[in-house]
């Protein structure tokens, strides 16, 4: 694998003069994106992200995957591929996040937000089930469920989702944010992992699948596995 | 005297916190004030570290391709429009 410092690409293009404005488009076309096929990678994630679209951006996110990884393998990427993988992961998860609860907070009378989150209520989690839309902000009616929820859908969640973003362009402040949305999350995921704790015969109990306390819990640990990376990655990569 | 132990040992558990908070805050130097020796890249056991987040965080985002792919048309056939 070639690590290839990403500011060499950014210091050459302002170095190297333009003759004309079309070549000066052509060459910020060009640096868009830190690999070429980040376009996929996006438009993967960010369907995928939506949970309702998520069956179409399956195909795009994979095609993202593997072109990066045929990258990687002949060793013209500028992103480490672990940097590519831990980035995807934090930002699709982000977005899973965002989207949903978001669709809870602001669409919970619609006819498509509330047959998905009550539809994972059932599955998952009774607090997005049980007296649904009862409460004085609509939507989920438990108290804590809900000041998690607004938590997540003002701060946490797009934080995560741009500093993932920005952390996968290889931006000096996208590995700035991811470490402090890392930290966050853990402080998410303690106090959600004891709302849901204590609150587990009304939740969990009430859903087909006991194992969603694991489930969530799996996934929600990803600080654990995102921060001892950001704190011994190479920080001279993150430059542009 | 039962209160004395509780309130012994809440001393105990709270000085056990902040030292394990003043060991990572320690441990954990801002990337930008970091000695060039401590760059990790070269280290072996950073990159062997590395590489275990990668499976590991890859299986994750696996997980949740899966998860985003199937779980709104596992709510309509199971539980239909409401």
């Amino acid at each position: 694998m070639v690590l290839r410092d990403a500011s060499d690409d950014t210091r050459q293009n302002l170095a190297e003069p333009q003759p004309d404005s079309a070549s000066t488009d052509a060459a910020e076309n060009k640096s868009r994106w830190v690999e070429p096929a980040d376009g996929w990678l996006f438009a993967g994630v960010v369907l995928c992200g939506t949970m309702l679209l998520g069956p179409f951006g399956a195909i795009p996110l994979i095609v993202g995957l593997v072109k990066l990884r045929r990258s990687v393998k002949a060793g013209t990427n500028v992103r480490p591929w672990a940097a590519t993988v831990i980035g995807t992961f934090c930002m699709i998860d982000g977005m899973i996040n965002f989207v949903p609860w978001s669709l809870d907070t602001f669409a919970h009378n619609t006819i498509l937000g509330e047959t998905f989150i009550t539809g994972y209520g059932r599955f998952f989690d009774g607090a997005f089930f049980l007296d649904y839309n009862t409460g004085a902000l609509g939507g989920v009616a438990n108290h804590t469920e809900k000041m998690w929820q607004f938590l997540a859908v003002f701060i946490l969640m797009p934080m995560r989702v741009v500093s993932a973003w920005a952390f996968l362009q290889m931006k000096t402040w996208g590995l700035h944010f991811m470490k402090i949305s890392a930290w966050l999350y853990l402080f998410l995921w303690v106090g959600y992992t004891m709302a849901m704790s204590l609150d587990f015969p009304e939740r969990m109990a009430n859903s087909e699948y006991g194992m969603g306390w694991w489930l969530f819990n799996l996934f929600y640990l990803s600080p654990m596995f995102v921060l001892p990376y950001l704190y011994t990655v190479n920080k001279r990569l993150w430059s542009r | 005297m039962h209160d004395v132990f509780i309130l012994v040992g809440t001393v105990a558990a709270d000085i056990a916190i902040l030292a394990t908070w003043w060991f990572l805050g320690s441990r954990l130097v801002p990337a930008e004030l970091a000695p060039e020796s401590s760059n990790a890249e070269a280290d072996k056991g950073t990159r062997t570290l590395h590489r275990v987040l990668t499976y590991v965080c890859f299986l994750l985002l696996a997980g949740l391709i899966i998860e985003c792919t199937a779980m709104f048309p596992a709510i309509l056939v199971r539980f239909g429009w409401s």
